[in-house]
């Protein structure tokens, strides 16, 4: 009944490093992490979100480093969404606070908080992206907001379609994801295109119902995953999850993956993606080449290891580790499991007090 | 509901009234008839039974039910705050839906949410409250009297008729609230009694707290804005001593606001909700003999419900709930008493449930319907120090609905028995003990609601066992009365209907998952100190330790952890003084830590707390018998900020100051 806050966008700011110039990946050199910072977006009790950092050196969890760091801050605020580390600066988009929160990316020191609008029209921020040295964050407000990276200011707002969720750039376009989720289950089913150069919509691409996470393929192939209508009560007719492929030369829908691949949630790195369901059901992720379009592995984790519900997925595009975030039972304090890239478990660490982990961020 | 056909409905039953209101005016000399509701001497029930009587009432600090019955041990009141904030009750841990709440002797019946606001029955008409698993007094009551774990029993005092007399009543206090009521009484011959009570209670509920944000100035509670109407009717009609119908016709109207839980760096909410509730019950009971009773009661009960969001960020730009209940109920009952210490009794009731969308969601929805028949049959033996009690309740449940699968039919025999025993004729000392075995069934939110209901439910088993020792003493030394009682119970819940995020936090469903243990301790200790000069001095002192953990899943980080927002130790203690026209009461309430989530982590610490309040009243009777009395209530006098339910701040220091005035006939 509440909002349907429809998680999880990686913000694919690596992946945008990895691919800025013409699309071709490069391997720019990149620092070991030091350590991780572990967003979890919080329970039921308002006001839980949590900023947590993982030492890897020490292998030690700070489980409230926000206010470790911002001894006068009293909590982050309630629902991180999302986060990205873009520019130096680490921006935490937090929903029902509606705020997005600006800190030292080294330091975890509190910048700004930056109010997404004020009483009584908030809106909401979603997911944020990073480009041209400006933060894109899409809003409940049918919106995509533009964040002036050096005066920390609110710019611009884009008008787009329903409950935009995750964005992602390729080339001089900004995707984003129309839900329509809280007209659940009368849903969207399109892509906003925005040309960057114009910070405006230029079309509105159809693809799977109720849209949700969009990633860009090294081959500049956009990916947008859709939750479909239908679940736990199914009102008729079901329309399952499903991913679309768009062709970013074009801003065409290119392909819709066949019913196998009824997924909400994919994540990118390079040629590699990653399907999976954050509310658990078969296996962890599947594992799949976008270069030659097939699966590379049914399931991703090949030791035995389980993971309950799988709430995000990133990649330390350093040494290719793979983080995939626990969010149990949505109640306790979930987990973050690392593993290979061969999917063989390397370390799991609690984020007590954090609940519903969504991300992990690279401290460098 | 529908305001035009409710009046209607109201003109019509007060019509069936004429005749027996013209028939009563022939009698003009007023007798004095007292059937004064008996208080129940706790110390010798079969079942732990506690109760407030309005002399109790007017000593507590409390404006709703939902205050008065935090000071019974036992009970755990969920206080959302404010005036406005929804209160309901948890009886020894087992959860809001399974206390049942009977109003002048009928089951109040909520099949949509079943978790009733208690902060919806203010106390300016209740004469007396009492709690226990079911009306131990009598074994002659409808089988739904019996289907609850526990029944908060509320009685009206215009279902009470003495004489003639009328009340007038003002009060008013911090945050905005003024609360004026009425009430009037009339005995027309020795048989015909009729009341009328109306009372109206607005508050801007816009009280300051604590911020949350450390450093910043208090904020102030918004859209916490209330507003009630209240209206009742009562009529009874004595043919003889043992032949009494009684009508009641009730109407309540409520809108506020919902602040909602305090959001840090966005404190704002304007969601509304309103509530109409309407019912009309009868009742007819009579010896038919020396040895057989009988009791039918009718209700008819209409309901609406209406949420608003009018922020909401879909394309209509507002989220509305507009919910129409309707309940129609009857019941009869036969009692016999074989001998002196045998009797027993047989009743059969059959309830109508219905439920309606009317949003912009009905389209899909079940609309269910539900017929529920139940039968229950009741021994009753007392010896001269021994009274056994047994019942067993045949519960059948069938449901219809317009769209989609319906839940589960219901076919459930549930047993119960109690004893008590007092160990000599001379003796201070009872035990008691006893066993019950009951279930809730699925409430239409659980298995219908829109995108989270679960049509596969099971109802929910709830077993408690009780074995208790009481204390009752007229004189001792300083003391004219002391009652100690102490309870020590086990209740287990089994299949609790628990609300699961299922792909987010904010997609929920409900699954039969939960199983909670529950082992606890009740104490009462009533006093009444002799007399000083001409000072009286009684004190009540109630505590309650509850262990209750949560045994539903082995591999869960919360397994045998204690369920959230249950304290293990809870206090309240009464001091009431007496002099001459004056009377001084202080009240204490008391909770331990708890926490809001299963997980025990200092996140999830939810603080202990205790409230101090003063209530004054001043009295005054004049020669012609008529009462004045102006009373000043002084709540959480030490001004402290605390929380039941975490980021919703309960109200610090606030006052209240009334005025009564009664005028009876001499």
């Amino acid at each position: 009944m509440k909002k349907n806050l429809y998680k999880w966008l990686l913000p694919a700011v690596l992946l945008m490093q990895a691919c800025s110039k013409d699309d071709v990946p490069v391997n720019p050199v990149t620092p070991p992490a030091k350590g991780l910072y572990a967003i979890s977006e919080g329970g039921s009790t308002p006001n839980s979100a949590k900023l947590g950092f993982y030492n890897l050196g020490s292998s030690t969890f700070t489980g409230d480093y926000f206010v470790q760091q911002n001894p006068s801050e009293t909590a982050l605020g309630s629902t991180s969404n999302d986060a990205i580390i873009y520019g130096g600066k680490l921006y935490i988009v937090m929903n029902i606070s509606s705020e997005v929160l600006v800190l030292n990316a080294y330091t975890g020191a509190l910048i700004k908080r930056i109010n997404f609008g004020t009483t009584p029209n908030f809106k909401f921020p979603r997911y944020a992206v990073g480009t041209r040295g400006k933060v894109y964050v899409s809003a409940y407000d049918n919106t995509v907001n533009i964040i002036d990276t050096s005066a920390l200011t609110l710019g611009a707002a884009i008008p787009v379609g329903k409950d935009p969720e995750g964005l992602a750039v390729q080339g001089n376009y900004l995707y984003v994801a129309n839900s329509g989720g809280l007209d659940y289950p009368n849903v969207d089913s399109t892509v906003s295109v925005i040309d960057l150069n114009t910070n405006a919509e230029i079309k509105k691409i159809k693809v799977g119902y109720n849209p949700n996470k969009v990633e860009v393929a090294s081959n500049g192939d956009v990916y947008v995953s859709a939750y479909g209508v239908g679940f736990p009560t199914p009102p008729a007719p079901i329309i399952p999850a499903s991913v679309s492929v768009i062709n970013s030369t074009s801003n065409t829908l290119k392909t819709t993956l066949g019913g196998a691949y009824q997924y909400s949630h994919v994540r990118i790195f390079g040629n590699i993606a990653y399907f999976f369901n954050n509310y658990g059901g078969a296996g962890t992720a599947r594992v799949y080449n976008t270069d030659t379009n097939a699966d590379i592995r049914a399931e991703f984790i090949t030791d035995g290891t389980t993971i309950t519900t799988p709430y995000g997925i990133n990649i330390d595009e350093q040494n290719g580790d793979v983080y995939i975030m626990d969010a149990k039972d949505y109640v306790t304090a979930g987990a973050v499991t690392c593993f290979d890239k061969n999917g063989k478990k390397k370390f799991t660490f609690s984020v007590a007090p954090g609940v519903s982990p969504n991300k992990v961020l690279f401290n460098r | 509901m529908n305001l035009k056909q409710t009046w209607r409905y109201f003109i019509f039953t007060s019509g069936l009234l004429l005749p027996l209101l013209l028939h009563a005016q022939k009698d003009t000399l007023p007798v004095v008839k007292i059937i004064s509701q008996e208080s129940t001497d706790i110390s010798r029930t079969a079942v732990p039974f506690q109760q407030l009587t309005k002399k109790e009432l007017a000593s507590l600090n409390s404006l709703s039910v939902a205050d008065a019955v935090k000071y019974f041990s036992g009970v755990l009141i969920k206080d959302y705050g404010g005036i406005g904030g929804l209160k309901t009750i948890s009886v020894r841990s087992l959860g809001a839906n399974h206390t049942g709440i009977m109003y002048d002797g009928i089951m109040v019946g909520d099949a949509q949410g079943g978790q009733i606001d208690l902060g919806r029955f203010s106390l300016d008409n209740i004469e007396t409250i009492q709690l226990s698993t079911s009306r131990p007094e009598t074994i002659l009551m409808a089988a739904r009297s019996y289907a609850s774990a526990a029944v908060l029993s509320l009685s009206s005092s215009t279902a009470n008729i003495q004489k003639r007399s009328m009340t007038l009543k003002l009060k008013g206090g911090s945050f905005g609230f003024f609360n004026p009521a009425f009430s009037f009484k009339d005995k027309i011959g020795e048989r015909f009694g009729h009341g009328v009570s109306a009372e109206y209670q607005a508050a801007d509920g816009d009280y300051s707290y604590k911020n949350y944000v450390a450093g910043d100035a208090d904020s102030k509670r918004l859209n916490a804005d209330i507003k009630t109407y209240r209206a009742e009717y009562d009529a009874s009609y004595l043919f003889n001593d043992s032949n009494q119908i009684k009508l009641k016709l009730y109407y309540y109207n409520a809108k506020r606001g919902l602040p909602g839980a305090v959001i840090l760096y966005n404190n704002f909410s304007n969601q509304r909700l309103n509530n109409e509730i309407f019912f009309s019950q009868a009742s007819w009971k009579k010896n038919i003999s020396g040895r057989s009773k009988i009791l039918f009661n009718a209700k008819f009960t209409k309901d609406y419900k209406y949420y608003l969001d009018p922020s909401y960020q879909n394309s209509v730009g507002k989220f509305e709930n507009k919910f129409n209940q309707q309940e129609l109920y009857v019941s009869g009952a036969y009692s016999y008493q074989f001998s002196p210490a045998l009797s027993a009794s047989y009743a059969a009731d059959y309830f109508n449930s219905k439920l309606k969308r009317t949003d912009d969601f009905a389209a899909g929805f079940a609309d269910p319907e539900r017929d529920n028949f139940l039968y229950n049959i009741a021994v009753d033996y007392s010896a001269k120090r021994l009274n056994l009690t047994a019942n067993i309740l045949h519960t059948i449940l069938n449901e219809r609905v317009q769209n989609g699968s319906t839940g589960r039919k219901l076919n459930e025999l549930s047993p119960a028995a109690a004893l008590s025993y007092h160990f000599s004729d001379s003796s201070p000392l009872h035990a008691r003990v006893f066993y019950k075995r009951i279930f809730r069934a699925p409430t239409f939110d659980d298995l219908y609601y829109t995108n989270v209901g679960n049509t596969d439910l099971k109802p929910e088993f709830v077993d408690q066992y009780n074995i208790g020792l009481s204390f009752n003493k007229k004189s001792l030394k300083n003391i004219e009365g002391l009652i100690i009682t102490l309870d020590i119970y086990y209740n287990q819940v089994k299949d609790k209907i628990l609300a699961v995020p299922r792909q987010n936090l904010f997609q929920w469903t409900m699954l039969n998952i939960g199983q909670v243990e529950i082992k606890g301790v009740d104490a009462t200790v009533l006093a009444k100190w002799k007399q000083l000069g001409s000072i009286f001095l009684t004190s009540r002192l109630s505590y309650t330790y509850q262990d209750a953990r949560d045994m539903s899943d082995p591999s869960s980080a919360v397994y045998k952890k204690q369920i959230p927002y249950t304290p293990k130790h809870s206090a309240a203690v009464g001091i009431g003084i007496s002099y001459r026209n004056l009377d001084l009461s202080y009240n204490v309430l008391l909770s331990s830590y708890r926490h809001s989530l299963g997980d025990q982590v200092p996140e999830n610490l939810a603080k202990e707390w205790a409230t101090q309040d003063l209530t004054f009243m001043y009295s005054l009777k004049t020669k012609y018998n008529n009462n004045y009395r102006i009373t000043a209530e002084l709540n959480n006098i030490f001004n402290k900020q605390y929380e039941v339910i975490k980021f919703y701040p309960m109200p610090r220091f606030n006052y209240r100051i009334g005025i009564i005035a009664t005028f009876n006939q001499s």
